[in-house]
């Protein structure tokens, strides 16, 4: 072999070996940080993962974390509550935390807040699993969901930087910053202020559409999330929180399904989908989709009365 | 197979690593092996229209050599249509049967012809531009015709720069696929090092505020004037460093295999004026219009409103160059039209005193800034919704995701190694070069990849053209 090429190599080897160190130094540095947060969307796993003890356990995305109101549910409903909602994820995320939430604690009741299309094949969904990277290799159930994201995600964790990639920001964020820390008040409630009164909607066109593309990743990750709840005897509602214009999201086959292994399964369905309080009415929400703070509290009333009724016993 | 792909990087070693074990004789074999099969990894039946095409303009170009006078143009016509043809068929047949559909329509007409049901084949704007500049050297002189077939398609299909460029010129790119260099380790790490810096850009930077802009666009109806102000911006920044990012990569990956390929970006904005943008974006091509439409038409040396009208021309085929859609010939034209306007007044672009030439990079910015609008937006009326709603600037930001911030730290390292660059250029030498230290920037390089890299495996901008 040519002199300057076994040099390169040898100089190519060195940089290989620096970055392996230097990958596991900062590895074990950012993990340190990772799990001081206080706050964020880490800290909702981390909690359900290591010390969630509360009665009602909401699970979701954005609609979750942003409509369910939790410390106002905590006064109405004389229960404990944590809401784990996270912005644009799906069951993908919720039937990991659930699953890992009840090994530890059996709550009183679990919420599964789902949008009507939440079947639907969706590949930005399966990027999204990404928020357990830093919990690679910490339970089996986060490891099944990894494994089915695109791109070699078990392949790449084996790097410790790539585990923890861009939660530097988070961790540093809800660490030191006082301000974001007071929100873990909010028991993972995250309200969006502002209303959609002075924008134009003549835009929003209908998008419900006849072709169907069932995600059976999802279906299978929503029975596992009705099998552990039943299996372990703890109270389950799902529900689907008010849409600002019903008429552009109508019920499509996704929603019909969902109806389906519902009924079947014998899980309670709060569907507010098109509710007339709700519908139309711009003061209650931040935009089609998500209700601002004064559209959560009027929720979270109504929702609270649901729940209540459910520990009377009079919706079974 | 995208370049920010695990797939690739497997490739790029496989490929190199038999590239210096190869006998020189058969090592544009490999590489032109290698490239067939990067190409079909995106839609391998195209292989058979891009291989038509190299056949067509392979024998157009021995042809050519041959021939004098008017078969000589016939012969360099013929190539030129064949290679336009194909663009034509694949990029703009539903759009141009689309617009013939609304006028028939007019007239309460319906439109006779079906629409074409095709994918666009992966880069084909840039290799087909690569074709005609071979065709079009030959046909002038500046070039003789390449004799080894496998040669001339390897100079179209050269895999770094086969889906979206530098648009090399056969001069620069042919002799270079000839040559049997050795192994040189200065030209194989200087490569790998840009290559590194390209996927800093493209999944530090661009993929980063792609997160922040695709959301804003995409419900532009839910955003303040503030909110789309801002995606605005972080979309020149987005698509500065994806096609840039690319391009360093693909510069990168041939500068290993011991090829030089020409620049293609020069900190473009840093201009003080669109014209002298125009001489820092997207080089490649600029220079291609240059030297193929703006001269041909007359250029410089017309009359003034000659001059304007060829300006205007060079900008409206760039636009569709870029996409057969309307907001492409808009944006396209608005170039054109700030062009104009910097000749009609006579804007400078050497470099005056600092609050003069820092005036002038704000505003020529703010003015690409408001050609973006058009690139970025689906539709003109959503564009047109988007300008209003910039000009009222009303409400406050918000951003919806959390790479907001990154977003604002990723652009202001990038502007800072920018500037750093452009006004003292000096300053990199009394950095320490020895191999510890190029260890250590080697490392962090990819440890800010593996750290701050959004990893979500997005394409490049530039490849849909």
């Amino acid at each position: 072999m040519n002199k300057n090429v076994k040099l390169f190599l040898v100089k190519l080897l060195a940089v290989i070996c620096l970055l392996i160190t230097v990958d596991f130094v900062a590895g074990l540095g950012l993990k340190a940080l990772f799990y001081k947060q206080k706050g964020g969307k880490y800290y909702k796993i981390t909690h359900a993962l290591k010390d969630a003890q509360e009665d009602i356990l909401i699970f979701g995305s954005s609609h979750a974390s942003e409509h369910f109101n939790a410390p106002l549910m905590q006064r109405l409903t004389g229960k404990t509550v944590f809401n784990f909602g996270n912005q644009g994820q799906t069951l993908f995320y919720i039937y990991p935390l659930v699953k890992l939430a009840i090994l530890h604690h059996k709550p009183n009741l679990i919420i599964v807040n789902l949008d009507y299309n939440e079947l639907a094949y969706n590949p930005e969904a399966y990027e999204r699993i990404s928020i357990f990277l830093p919990y690679y290799h910490i339970n089996p159930v986060i490891d099944s969901a990894i494994a089915l994201m695109p791109y070699n995600e078990s392949l790449k964790c084996h790097s410790f930087l790539y585990r923890y990639n861009s939660t530097l920001g988070n961790s540093i964020l809800y660490t030191y910053n006082k301000g974001l820390i007071k929100n873990i008040e909010n028991l993972g409630y995250e309200p969006i202020p502002g209303d959609i009164c002075n924008y134009d909607r003549t835009d929003k066109t209908a998008i419900s559409s006849n072709n169907t593309n069932f995600d059976p990743n999802k279906i299978n990750y929503l029975l596992q999330v009705i099998h552990a709840a039943q299996t372990n005897h703890v109270k389950l509602l799902v529900t689907t929180t008010p849409i600002y214009n019903y008429d552009v999201y109508k019920p499509n086959a996704y929603k019909q399904k969902l109806q389906q292994i519902l009924t079947k399964a014998n899980v309670q369905y709060l569907d507010y989908g098109n509710n007339d309080a709700f519908k139309g009415k711009c003061e209650y929400f931040s935009d089609d989709t998500h209700l601002n703070p004064k559209g959560a509290t009027k929720w979270t009333i109504e929702c609270s009365n649901f729940i209540k009724a459910i520990f009377a016993g009079s919706i079974k | 197979m995208l370049f920010n792909s695990l797939e690739f990087v497997l490739f790029f070693i496989v490929v190199t690593t038999l590239f210096y074990l190869s006998p020189h004789r058969f090592r544009w074999v490999l590489l032109l092996l290698a490239s067939c099969y990067f190409y079909m990894a995106f839609l391998p039946i195209y292989i058979l229209i891009l291989g038509g095409t190299i056949i067509i303009d392979y024998f157009a170009g021995i042809y050519i050599e041959k021939s004098i006078g008017r078969k000589r143009k016939a012969l360099l016509i013929l190539s030129l249509v064949a290679n336009i043809g194909v663009l034509c068929v694949f990029k703009y047949y539903n759009f141009i049967n689309e617009n013939i559909g609304l006028i028939l329509s007019f007239w309460h007409h319906s439109n006779p012809l079906p629409y074409l049901n095709i994918l666009l084949p992966i880069g084909l704007s840039f290799h087909t531009f690569q074709a005609m500049s071979y065709t079009i050297e030959v046909y002038r002189g500046n070039q003789s015709a390449e004799k080894k077939f496998g040669l001339y398609a390897l100079y179209v299909m050269f895999y770094p720069q086969l889906v979206a460029g530098p648009i090399e010129r056969p001069q620069q790119l042919l002799p270079q696929l000839k040559l049997n260099d050795t192994f040189d380790a200065r030209g194989v790490s200087a490569g790998l090092q840009q290559m590194l810096m390209g996927f800093v850009k493209k999944l530090v930077v661009a993929d980063r505020l792609a997160i922040n802009v695709d959301y804003i666009y995409n419900h532009s109806a839910d955003q303040s004037g503030k909110s789309l102000a801002m995606a605005t911006v972080f979309f020149a920044f987005q698509i500065y460093c994806d096609f840039s990012g690319y391009t360093d990569i693909a510069i990168g990956a041939a500068k290993v295999l011991g090829i030089d390929l020409m620049k293609n970006f020069n900190r473009p904005y840093l201009a003080a004026s669109l014209s002298q943008f125009w001489h820092r974006w997207h080089i490649s091509l600029s220079t291609w219009f240059r030297d193929y439409v703006y001269f041909p038409l007359g250029g410089n040396r017309v009359g003034k409103l000659h001059m304007y009208v060829n300006l205007l021309v060079v900008f409206l085929i760039s636009g569709l160059w870029h996409g057969a859609k309307w907001t492409f010939v808009i944006w396209g034209l608005l170039n054109g039209f700030i062009m104009i306007i910097e000749s009609m007044f006579k804007i400078k672009t050497k470099p005056g005193n600092g609050i003069s030439t820092l005036f002038k990079t704000l505003l020529t910015f703010v003015l690409i800034c408001f050609t973006w609008i058009f690139f970025r937006a689906p539709t003109i009326d959503n564009a047109l919704y988007i300008l209003k709603k910039i000009i009222q600037f009303d409400g406050s930001i918000k951003s919806g995701t959390d790479h907001f911030y990154y977003s604002f730290l990723v652009i202001g390292f990038l502007l800072f190694f920018e500037i750093i660059t452009e006004y003292t250029p000096g300053v990199y030498k009394y950095l320490p070069n020895t191999f510890a230290s190029r260890c250590v920037y080697y490392v962090l390089l990819l440890a800010i990849i593996l750290q701050f890299g959004v990893f979500n495996g997005s394409q490049f901008i530039y490849f849909q053209f």
